[in-house]
């Protein structure tokens, strides 16, 4: 994996907020203007599915997974989004939909084995 | 003026069957010559600015449970999902989907692109929901960010310090919404105009408020759960219109006629029930027939208290301070609405205490897990509360692939020989 949004709560803000001037305006300017993305945020200026390609380009990635909890109808909504503009750009992706309390995986590595080998031989 | 009989008894259901075919024949009328619409929701459509403007609604809430009712949902369900969308998101965001997909196309005709989406925070799903319309058509959404009550039993009114805030706080967002408006309509803002809409939009909610306490009676006058989907729909589409308000004058009239007169529904009532929920559209008609069959009828629902467009309080606007007090009516209606979410057990101690209740039936939907999540939890507190018995089904109001009628049949039936042995039990 060279690249994730795990837990991209903790990664927020994208740079150092500034501790000159107000520091409760200077915190609020970067949550607005210089912070990722997320399903449960809206901002034209960032559109989700832009940052993602974006994300996939600095990373150099060749292939994109998306995850997505079945219990955060959010995510399950946006990933369409990500899709389609995968899609668009050639990027192949493998989606996969997990519920929190799984205990069985084995049906996951096949899905995955089998996506990798297309990469590979493809 | 209706005055006979023969007029007046049935004259909701068969107008309000007739405002719907209208509402969509002139949706579709739009949709044929370009026009601009609107696509609003239940929870918060803010049909009194979008009637300033002269913006035909579109409630893509209705469009989908239509499709249920007519028994086509899986198709549309199907080709949302062949689209990419996963089986567990909200049957009416897939449903409406599709009809985007099918360049408008509906069983009730065809209804046209957005030229602005408004929605509320009541219902999370509003926000991705409104998200594909901006996508698809690059339109402005507005979103009205409506403070929710902070706690159970902590609401605050008018006078309260947080309610003025609160009430503030949505009245700087409306006007941003009468400036989308503007520039997307071309036409400018009229107060005179907001004062006319709102007028009707009180007599909406008076007569709904009416309607319901009416159906205290014994018989009940109305079914909430099928003939009640009929008013809902007016309230919602006709909502600050003269043809609104003069429906909801006429059904008063109905009710208060049938009331004096001891004239109930079609069924030989023998229980009293409450419903909790969206009702089971894929098979709307029996899934009635499963309760009407023992006698049961639907006397009240939570259904009809937050998706009723706003009219659930009867709150009344006050056509002197008519964008002050719009603020204050959108505020309490929605908060209300979300109330209706998480605090479903205030709505049914209400009902309780009013209705004389036998029975009341939980309907968790697959749908919904916002809703259906806190169902049981509400169930458990009332059923401390109160000696009532309760009945508790899954299903979902869109997906007929998780709607089995023989276990649910099972599981009513049950229900019922339980009240009636009850009854048989308890002293005269």
């Amino acid at each position: 994996m060279v690249d994730d949004d795990f837990l991209i709560g903790l990664r927020w803000i994208l740079g150092d907020v500034s501790t000159k001037g107000d520091p409760y305006c200077n915190l609020v300017e970067a949550y607005i203007d210089n912070s990722s993305y997320s399903p449960v945020q809206h901002d034209n200026r960032k559109p989700k599915e832009k940052m993602l390609l974006e994300r996939v380009r600095k990373s150099r990635a060749d292939a994109v997974i998306v995850a997505s909890a079945k219990m955060c109808e959010p995510g399950l909504e946006e990933q369409v989004a990500y899709m389609h503009a995968l899609d668009k750009e050639g990027i192949p992706y493998f989606i996969s939909e997990f519920e929190e309390n799984m205990t069985s995986f084995e049906h996951l590595e096949l899905q995955v084995e089998t996506f990798l080998e297309n990469l590979l031989f493809a | 003026m209706k005055t006979k009989p023969h007029e007046l008894v049935g004259c909701g259901n068969i107008d309000g069957a007739q405002l719907f075919r209208d509402w969509f024949s002139d949706l579709s009328a739009t949709a044929a010559n370009g026009g601009k619409a609107a696509y609003v929701f239940v929870m918060g459509s803010l049909n009194e600015i979008l009637k300033v403007f002269d913006l035909p609604v579109v409630f893509p809430e209705i469009n989908s449970l239509q499709t249920a009712v007519r028994r086509v949902a899986h198709e549309y369900l199907d080709e949302a999902e062949d689209f990419g969308y996963s089986p567990d998101i909200c049957g009416y965001v897939k449903a409406d989907v599709a009809v985007q997909l099918r360049g408008g196309r509906h069983p009730m005709g065809a209804i046209p692109k957005p030229s602005l989406a408004v929605l509320t925070n009541a219902c999370n799903t509003y926000i991705k929901w409104a998200e594909i319309w901006e996508r698809m058509y690059n339109i402005p959404i507005v979103t009205i960010d409506v403070p929710g009550t902070r706690q159970a039993g902590c609401q605050t009114w008018r006078g309260h310090a947080d309610f003025e805030n609160d009430r503030r706080y949505v009245q700087v967002q409306l006007k941003e919404l009468m400036r989308v408006c503007e520039k997307v309509t071309g036409k400018k803002f009229d107060i005179d105009k907001l004062r006319e809409v709102m007028q009707h939009a009180n007599a909406v909610s008076s007569g709904w408020k009416r309607v319901l306490e009416l159906n205290q009676s014994r018989p009940s006058l109305f079914n909430a759960l099928t003939d009640g989907t009929i008013y809902l729909g007016v309230a919602n589409g006709f909502r600050g219109t003269q043809l609104g308000s003069r429906y909801f004058n006429e059904l008063v009239e109905e009710m208060e006629y049938k009331a004096a007169n001891g004239i109930g529904t079609l069924t030989d009532e023998r229980f009293r029930l409450l419903f909790v929920g969206v009702p089971c559209y894929p098979i709307f008609r029996r899934f009635n027939e499963l309760f009407t069959e023992w006698g049961g009828t639907f006397i009240n629902s939570t259904y009809l208290w937050f998706a009723s467009g706003g009219a659930n309080k009867d709150f009344q606007y006050d056509l002197n301070r008519p964008i002050e007090s719009l603020a204050e009516g959108v505020l309490i209606a929605v908060r209300d609405a979300m109330d209706a979410m998480f605090h479903q057990e205030i709505a049914l101690e209400e009902m309780i205490r009013s209705y004389r209740v036998d029975g009341i039936v939980y309907h968790a939907i697959k749908s919904c897990r916002t809703v259906s999540t806190g169902l049981v939890d509400a169930r458990r507190h009332v059923s401390k509360k109160h000696d009532i018995p309760s009945l508790f089904l899954e299903s979902d109001m869109m997906d007929r692939r998780v709607v089995s009628e023989a276990p649910m049949k099972n599981r009513i039936d049950a229900f019922f020989e339980g009240l009636e042995s009850r009854r048989h039990q308890l002293p005269a």
